[in-house]
């Protein structure tokens, strides 16, 4: 089972007027000057791919200057058919999704036949190690979320249960409400959140834990030859050492004083984070920018592969301006390291950045 | 141009309503206007009335006419042992329609949800449990509330509060839409259905 996306077209799509492009190779460049409409177009490779892994900002920005929505034409083959997806979007009023022809009004029933695809941005890639713990978590939820719907349900009723214990403690905080009649509350809204909070707790550590070894695979064969440093993972989770429900439930409770006053809940996976350890120094600090690339680059990867192993097949993955940023020997890395099953798109400015791939054919397309 | 004011408030009357908003109230307004004196008259009439004689009934709280019991707590046709709780009496309506349930029901008006200011005394909770500890014929409670964030804590708020008084609760099942294909059912439906499957 494989995945290719044969075609696309795109009409007022960002500075896209009417264009097709086809696709014939499994690795793709797509070169030219700035503001050519490099990124642009896997942009739209991603709307097509209606997943949760995206760059993409809203719709209505992507619409050419003038028109009130935009159109997508993408033909593609997976599980051994083949399929048009006709994506029509910008504005609420114009959405619309055709799947060979025949309309659907949500993702939901179809989105086994959609293509996956995975996005690597140069510019902000450094995030997930540098960044705020909430970028890491996004990362976090976004792999595991597109796949598992029942984290994905988890993760929105453990959001609106925080919501709701948040605002109950508010009311006490700003002194609208009694104490007791706070706390005989409190403890339902501890209770849910620890139904939620619990499962996804378990579903992160043993996601982190079930990833490392092939993050540091990953990270060593980017990074080849530029030293031996080993890549590990710290799951950092804001309630520790919780073997059940009842205990998480327990260590929020323990918070209660300290929520009151806040009027905020001040412990839950909502604050979880990790670290990466580069030969067990945290990356974040001690790591150089090419290191902490490589370490982003290596997530991106880890990503793919989790993905394909749920999907049995390989997603698409979008390299936007990586040569930029990583010093040729890591290029060249990079791209021999390619995932062998993905079909790749790699954006970059200028042709000397191409590296040589050995005995990979691969097709170039020049944007002016 | 502003309007002029009975007008104006009228147009403010109609944007309390829920889903009302500047625009649809002002065309609202106007269409009362455009009727004939009669029309209106009736109009305010029933709203009035409407308001004068319906109450909630004492024993379950839901709209009643005439100053007692509602015809579901007065007929004797009702099994009195058990008692289905709902959020609204749209709710009841829902359930009633079924033909079903045979017992009585007990509206709350509304769930718990701290965002919108409703806590357990908001609900009707405590004539609850004075129904409870007056009527002891009452064998069983089943929680009929949705299962939203809300909907589960209020279960689980009422669960902890009726459990000790020795009376039995249930709450409805998780499931397959009747008339639905498995084969389109979504994996969490599925899995709850799994879960709460029984014994033919």
């Amino acid at each position: 089972m494989n995945l290719f996306l044969n075609k696309l077209s795109l009409s007022h799509f960002r500075n896209y007027t009417q264009r097709e492009f086809e696709f014939y190779k499994r690795v793709v460049f797509i070169i030219g000057a700035n503001a050519s409409g490099k990124s642009s177009l896997l942009e739209a490779i991603q709307v097509v791919s209606l997943n949760a892994d995206s760059w993409v900002e809203s719709e209505k920005q992507l619409i050419s200057f003038g028109f009130d929505h935009f159109k997508l034409k993408a033909e593609y083959s997976l599980e051994e058919r083949n399929w048009h997806l006709d994506f029509r979007g910008g504005s609420p009023t114009v959405k619309n999704i055709k799947l060979n022809g025949i309309e659907y009004r949500s993702f939901a029933p179809i989105k086994e036949h959609i293509p996956k695809t995975i996005s690597f941005r140069a510019r902000e890639s450094l995030e997930i190690v540098k960044g705020a713990p909430s970028e890491r978590r996004a990362w976090l939820d976004g792999t595991l979320k597109v796949l598992d719907l029942k984290y994905f349900e988890a993760l929105k009723r453990y959001a609106r249960v925080l919501e709701q214990r948040n605002s109950l403690l508010r009311s006490f905080a700003e002194k609208k409400r009694s104490k007791v009649s706070v706390m005989t509350e409190l403890e339902l809204w501890d209770a849910e959140m620890a139904k939620y909070g619990f499962y996804l707790l378990r579903i992160r550590e043993n996601f982190l834990q079930e990833i490392e070894e092939t993050l540091n695979q990953n990270y060593q064969n980017i990074a080849l030859g530029s030293g031996s440093e080993r890549l590990t993972l710290k799951y950092l989770p804001c309630l520790e050492n919780c073997q059940s429900e009842k205990d998480f439930e327990e260590k929020l409770i323990l918070k209660h004083d300290l929520d009151l006053i806040r009027g905020q809940t001040s412990a839950g996976i909502h604050k979880d984070d990790f670290l990466f350890l580069l030969n067990d120094k945290e990356a974040r600090h001690f790591a150089s920018q090419g290191q902490q690339r490589t370490c982003a680059l290596a997530c991106k990867m880890v990503q793919l592969e989790y993905w394909q192993n749920k999907l049995q097949y390989a997603p698409i993955l979008l390299l936007d301006d990586v040569s930029a940023e990583l010093d040729l020997n890591r290029q060249n890395s990079l791209f021999s390291y390619l995932p062998t099953e993905s079909q790749v798109f790699i954006t970059t400015t200028h042709l000397q950045y191409l590296p040589n791939i050995s005995g990979e054919n691969y097709q170039i397309i020049s944007l002016s | 141009m502003d309007y002029v004011l009975p007008l104006a408030e009228l147009i403010e009357q109609f944007r309390k309503l829920p889903g009302i908003g500047a625009k649809s109230a002002q065309r609202l307004a106007f269409q009362v206007l455009s009727w004939d004196k009669a029309e209106i008259e009736k109009f305010a009439q029933c709203v009035l009335s409407a308001s004068n004689q319906i109450h909630y009934c004492p024993d379950c709280f839901n709209f009643s006419t005439g100053g007692g019991l509602c015809a579901t707590c007065s007929s004797p046709k009702r099994d009195k042992q058990i008692i289905c709780l709902v959020a609204t009496a749209r709710d009841l309506a829902a359930l009633e329609r079924t033909h079903e349930f045979k017992g009585l029901y007990h509206v709350l008006h509304g769930l718990i949800s701290p965002m919108d200011g409703v806590g357990p005394d908001q609900l009707k909770i405590k004539p609850l449990i004075n129904r409870l500890k007056e009527h002891t014929e009452i064998q069983e409670i089943i929680l009929a509330l949705s299962p939203s964030t809300e909907g589960e804590a209020t279960t689980l708020y009422l669960t902890r509060l009726l459990k000790p008084l020795g009376v039995k609760i249930t709450r409805l099942a998780f499931g397959l839409s009747v008339g639905a294909d498995i084969e389109q059912t979504d994996e969490l439906t599925l899995a709850k259905a799994l879960e709460g499957r029984r014994e033919c």
